[in-house]
């Protein structure tokens, strides 16, 4: 579904992404971790077509994301922090969103979790008086909301409440389940666990190990995630299975 | 009861002849004459020429005895663009009325002209159409002399091959009311003439003066409109000249000006209205002028008075929407400047009797700085400037301290 | 395009410093009139008001609207909207809100007031200006990723416009004044949008003044419309280029 060919990126003169070769299918769901300034967020920046690439290229679906816009019908995205119009109110930015995706009917939007993460009830309030953990859950909300294959949360969990969590978390487990690709940056291991069956771990820019967890697993011959993470960080760099 | 029924029969003894002898000439297709020369030949002195409409190719008509010419509806006398006159008239008590007379060649030896009277007094020349002709009215030592409501057209482009509309040269006592005289080089020109009126004349669209006035003592001239005309009206050389009600309108260009001043005295000029002319009034050594009750409205200077002025009094007029109100080469004033109302005046009028608290200074630091350097004009409403001019009006240096009008009004006079 | 517009429109009518600017600008605009009798010179307060008080407000704000939401631009850039359509989208929401205050406190009693040449080309060149430096605004914040940095830069950019550009002018003809420099001076007017406006709304309402210069070429200029069609001209490529320039970047741009 998501491929990326020797894909860079250079921040004034510091290599952020380098030589990046990923493959990423339909029915994984892809814990995207590595430390702080691995390139894990300028990762899923670019495939969003936030942040341009110095040179590489990546397709959705087989098409060059350069080609237009449309390949991000597909997308869902959740970012790190979410910031609206302070004095939109929440269903008006759905209605906005709404117009900006005319290509999804009426009747087609997925409100599951519009109606777990209670956004309802918030929905005459200005995007400004929200807390972050309610605005997580309108971000959270609008990244499903109109059934993307493809589905890039940048820290979904942190901010919200257990409850919330364990809403979405069940909701990425139903995406998988659909076939759908998700690829979840976070620092929360434990969460991770339950969500993904793929793991990408970033160090320096360079794919350290890409593969399932199984893989992982018969590797490090651990059975938690963060054993196996730290235990990565001990080994030399794994060959990755897609280079 | 005897006695004065001889004083009347006397007195219309002595009245009648003329009256009784004094003939009328037709001239006209089908009557007594075909064309005019041979009319007035054969005219005598005070008879009545009517002319009949036709068109008449004729010139030179030498007028040597008091006649009265008449033309009816459609004369047209054309000179088929021959370099002479049409009318010379060299006798006194002329009238020429009615013509359309058309297309005076232009000569550069004799200024040829529709009408010249010369060394004559008490003529009348009224209601003529002088179309497409060099000169149009020439008075060459005329005295008492009426030119009423002719219409004076012509279409010349460059200055030197053109003629003037109405000349007056040595005269005296004219009278020059209700004409329209326009695409002349001058309108109207006065030299050395003397206690004459020029009256609501409209005289536009010249190439050089509207009106152009030299040499010339105790005249008055008022109720003109002069209007597009390229260097606006000069005044030069007289003294005693009273100019009122006249309208200065759009006179622009480089060297343009609604009114040029330049070596008079003892003036008056109030109740004009000067309207978006390049400079309102240009005085050069005007001297004992009384500038009153005038209308100076969005000229690029209203007034610019040259230090050799003395003794001249700006009072009561309104100076609405001037880019410049002000502006002189001295930085000394000699003249009095009072109770006018300055558009740029900003002070505040405590006392409510309408005249601001403050003494307002009409010249300021943008025209002093463009005097210098003429290019900085283009910086003409530019904030740098009105920063400037903020410093200079606290910290005054640069512009002339006692050009004031320490009593300026607060609301404009009604004049209009 | 229109859906961002539209978002970006809504969500500045709400905002009180827009509010603030407007209630101000209707005062302005509303009360010279008012305080005038004379429509010739309150024609000429609102000329100080665009070419002083106008730009530096559209400077900032536009300027501070996009840092401020450049969450929101990332998020709608997340969805399948051309980035094109998403920079053109803040642009015309942005003049579009100027603009319409614009027009309700200086457009519409210039109209009822003073309904002539002179008053258009005065709207006209106002319009033109909030075009402009919306547009520098949103180049200098597309260049600039720092806040401070930007609106900072946008401030000096102001005060250069505004008023060092003609001092420097000035001083530039002082230095030369014995030599022709009339055309040099003309010239160098066109680097300057503020200028360019200023000139174009005076070549209308005090072409009497300019033609009393020395200089043909003031004549040649001021004369017809020439001077009018050209400072027109100049003006709108003032508002293309700057426009253009920050697409440019926009488009190429990490978000």
């Amino acid at each position: 579904m998501i491929e990326t060919f020797q894909l860079s990126k250079v921040y004034s003169r510091q290599e952020v992404l380098s030589g990046l070769n990923l493959r990423c299918e339909a029915g994984q769901s892809i814990a995207l971790i590595g430390p702080n300034g691995a390139g894990k967020t300028t990762l899923s920046k670019i495939i969003l077509g936030q942040v341009i690439a110095s040179s590489g290229r990546v397709e959705v679906n087989g098409i060059d994301i350069n080609r237009g816009p449309d390949y991000r019908r597909e997308l869902g995205y959740m970012p790190q922090v979410s910031r609206f119009p302070v004095r939109m109110k929440t269903h008006q930015l759905f209605k906005l969103m709404r117009r900006l995706r005319p290509d999804v009917g009426e009747g087609e939007y997925d409100t599951e979790l519009y109606e777990e993460l209670e956004i309802d009830g918030m929905k005459n309030k200005a995007l400004g008086a929200l807390s972050g953990g309610m605005r997580q859950r309108v971000s959270a909300a609008l990244a499903f909301y109109f059934n993307p294959r493809v589905l890039i949360l940048d820290e979904p969990t942190a901010g919200l409440d257990p409850l919330a969590n364990e809403v979405l978390k069940a909701k990425i487990r139903k995406c998988v389940r659909e076939q759908r690709l998700v690829i979840t940056t976070s620092h929360i291991l434990n969460d991770l666990e339950e969500i993904c069956n793929h793991v990408i771990y970033l160090l320096e820019g360079k794919v350290h190990f890409a593969g399932s967890i199984d893989e992982l697993q018969e590797r490090t011959g651990e059975t938690r995630l963060n054993r196996m993470v730290v235990s990565l960080i001990k080994n030399k760099p794994a060959r990755a299975q897609y280079q | 009861m005897k006695s004065i029924i001889i004083i009347l029969l006397t007195g219309l003894a002595c009245g009648l002849p003329c009256q009784l002898l004094s003939a009328t000439w037709y001239v006209g297709p089908g009557a007594e004459f075909s064309a005019l020369a041979p009319a007035i030949a054969a005219a005598a002195a005070h008879d009545h020429i009517i002319v009949l409409a036709g068109h008449y190719r004729e010139r030179e008509l030498l007028i040597d005895k008091p006649l009265r010419l008449t033309a009816e509806p459609g004369v047209i006398i054309d000179a088929e663009n021959r370099a002479e006159d049409i009318f010379l008239v060299t006798a006194d008590s002329v009238e020429i009325s009615g013509f359309t007379l058309q297309n005076v060649g232009v000569s550069y030896r004799y200024e040829c002209s529709a009408i010249r009277l010369r060394e004559v007094n008490n003529a009348k020349i009224l209601d003529n159409r002088i179309i497409n002709c060099y000169f149009g009215i020439y008075l060459e030592t005329a005295g008492r002399t009426d030119v009423i409501n002719n219409y004076i057209q012509n279409k010349f482009v460059r200055e030197v091959n053109a003629g003037n509309a109405i000349h007056a040269w040595k005269s005296e006592a004219l009278r020059i009311h209700d004409n329209v005289v326009t695409g002349h080089r001058d309108g109207i020109y006065f030299e050395f003439v003397d206690d004459s009126t020029i009256e609501c004349n409209d005289s536009y669209g010249n190439i050089r003066y509207g009106l152009h006035f030299m040499f010339s003592n105790r005249d008055a001239y008022r109720g003109n409109i002069f209007r597009d005309n390229a260097a606006g009206v000069a005044v030069m050389f007289s003294h005693d000249i009273e100019m009122i009600e006249n309208e200065f309108l759009h006179n622009w260009g480089g060297a343009s000006y609604g009114l040029l001043l330049k070596e008079i005295s003892d003036g008056r000029i109030s109740h004009n209205r000067f309207f978006r002319n390049t400079i309102g009034i240009l005085a050069e050594g005007a001297n004992r002028l009384v500038i009153s009750e005038n209308q100076f409205t969005r000229n690029g200077t209203a007034i610019d008075i040259k230090g050799n002025c003395l003794d001249n009094q700006v009072l009561a007029n309104n100076f609405l929407a001037n880019t410049f109100e002000v502006v002189t080469n001295s930085k000394h004033n000699n003249n009095e400047f009072a109770a006018n109302y300055w558009s740029g005046y900003l002070g505040y009028d405590l006392d409510r009797n309408g005249i601001g608290d403050v003494p307002y200074r009409p010249v300021d630091l943008f025209a002093k700085i463009t005097h210098e350097i003429p290019a900085a004009t283009m910086l003409l409403h530019s904030n740098i400037i009105d920063l400037l001019e903020i410093g200079e009006k606290n910290f005054p240096r640069l512009i002339p301290l006692d050009l004031i009008d320490s009593m300026p009004r607060i609301r404009p006079y009604a004049y209009d | 395009m229109l859906n961002i517009s539209k978002i970006i429109i809504w969500d500045l009518w709400k905002n009180k410093a827009v509010i603030a600017y407007g209630i101000l600008m209707l005062t302005i605009g509303w009360g010279v009139f008012a305080i005038e009798d004379q429509p010739e010179k309150a024609v000429l307060s609102l000329l100080r008001i665009i070419l002083f008080v106008q730009p530096l407000v559209t400077l900032l704000f536009a300027g501070m609207y996009y840092y401020n939401s450049q969450e929101f631009i990332l998020l709608l850039a997340a969805q399948p909207v051309r980035r094109n359509t998403l920079f053109f989208g803040v642009f015309a929401g942005l003049t579009a809100v100027f603009t319409l205050i614009f027009l309700l406190s200086i457009g519409l009693p210039v109209l009822l007031f003073s309904p002539n040449v002179e008053g258009l080309s005065l709207l006209f060149a106002g319009a033109l200006l909030i075009f402009i430096f919306t547009a520098l605004a949103l180049l200098v914040s597309v260049y600039f990723a720092d806040k401070a940095r930007g609106l900072g830069f946008a401030l000096l950019l102001w005060a250069f416009f505004a008023f060092v550009y003609d001092g420097l002018l000035l001083l530039f003809m002082y230095q030369l004044a014995d030599y022709p420099i009339e055309r040099p001076v003309l010239g160098l007017l066109f680097f300057n949008p503020v200028d360019v406006a200023r000139i174009f709304v005076i070549s209308k309402t005090e072409a009497s003044a300019l033609l009393g210069l020395s200089g043909a070429v003031f004549q040649d200029f001021f004369g017809a419309m020439k001077g009018t069609v050209i400072s027109g001209c100049v003006l709108a490529t003032w508002a293309l280029v700057p426009l253009s320039l920050a697409y440019r970047k926009f488009n190429r741009k990490d978000l």
